[in-house]
């Protein structure tokens, strides 16, 4: 088990009453932030878009649709489609094989959040569809400003880029007292 | 009455025809995909117009 909380906005919290599935990805991703590991969340990578404050990322979730498998682009399909996400799902031993390969499951459904110097992960948007188009929009910029900003105003000081590079490293890792 | 009774007959078998179809897996899909559509539009909407955002 890992160290760290995981908060969401009042806004999202409200929604999730509304939503199953919304409360289902946020549950999700509780479980993969304490573990490592959920089938319902795919990779986990910085947000390049915009100009990215430090501890900006997004996870890719398990999406409701996938593309046309017949689409004749294979690199975006490449990681998002129903044979990735299922292995993905069953062969949770084989993950460290995964992210060597970098072979995790994407989609274009993607849940953004920011991390604290403490591991903490601050839940702020869940976009279920067109997510990286999502990511390019002036809406998507005033929303990581407005957050991030904030977080920050709060005195949460976010994680370096360098830092986020060991996420899910043994240092996280809580130390239960015998 | 047998000529009203034939019509309604075929009324009722429209409707389930109807209601059927409304529930068939596209119906489902296409319904689940505009709710989750609206809840990130809404999440959106009130994180951009509060004027503090409260993480809980």
């Amino acid at each position: 088990m890992f160290q760290g909380n995981v908060y969401q906005t009042k806004a999202i919290k409200d929604a999730t009453r509304d939503d199953i599935a919304l409360d289902d990805v946020i549950k999700a991703f509780m479980d993969y932030w304490a573990t490592g590991f959920n089938p319902n969340i795919g990779r986990d990578e910085i947000t390049a878009r915009p100009n990215p404050p430090p501890g900006h990322r997004h996870v890719h979730i398990l999406p409701f649709h996938f593309p046309d498998d017949s689409s004749s682009d294979s690199s975006v399909n490449a990681t998002f489609n129903h044979k990735q996400w299922r292995n993905w799902a069953s062969q949770k031993k084989l993950r460290n094989e995964y992210i060597r390969k970098d072979r995790i499951p994407t989609s274009d459904a993607c849940l953004f959040y920011f991390v604290d110097t403490k591991r903490n992960a601050y839940i702020f948007h869940v976009q279920f569809e067109g997510a990286h188009a999502y990511m390019d929009s002036s809406e998507f910029n005033a929303l990581v400003e407005k957050v991030s900003y904030s977080v920050e105003a709060s005195g949460t000081h976010l994680m370096s880029w360098q830092d986020q590079q060991t996420l899910f490293a043994d240092k996280w890792q809580r130390h239960i007292k015998p | 009455m047998k000529k009203h009774l034939t019509p309604t007959k075929l009324q009722i078998a429209e409707r389930k025809r109807k209601l059927s179809s409304d529930l068939s897996p596209a119906r489902i899909r296409y319904l689940s995909a505009v709710k989750h559509r609206e809840t990130s539009r809404k999440i959106a909407d009130e994180t951009l117009s509060n004027s503090e955002i409260t993480f809980v």
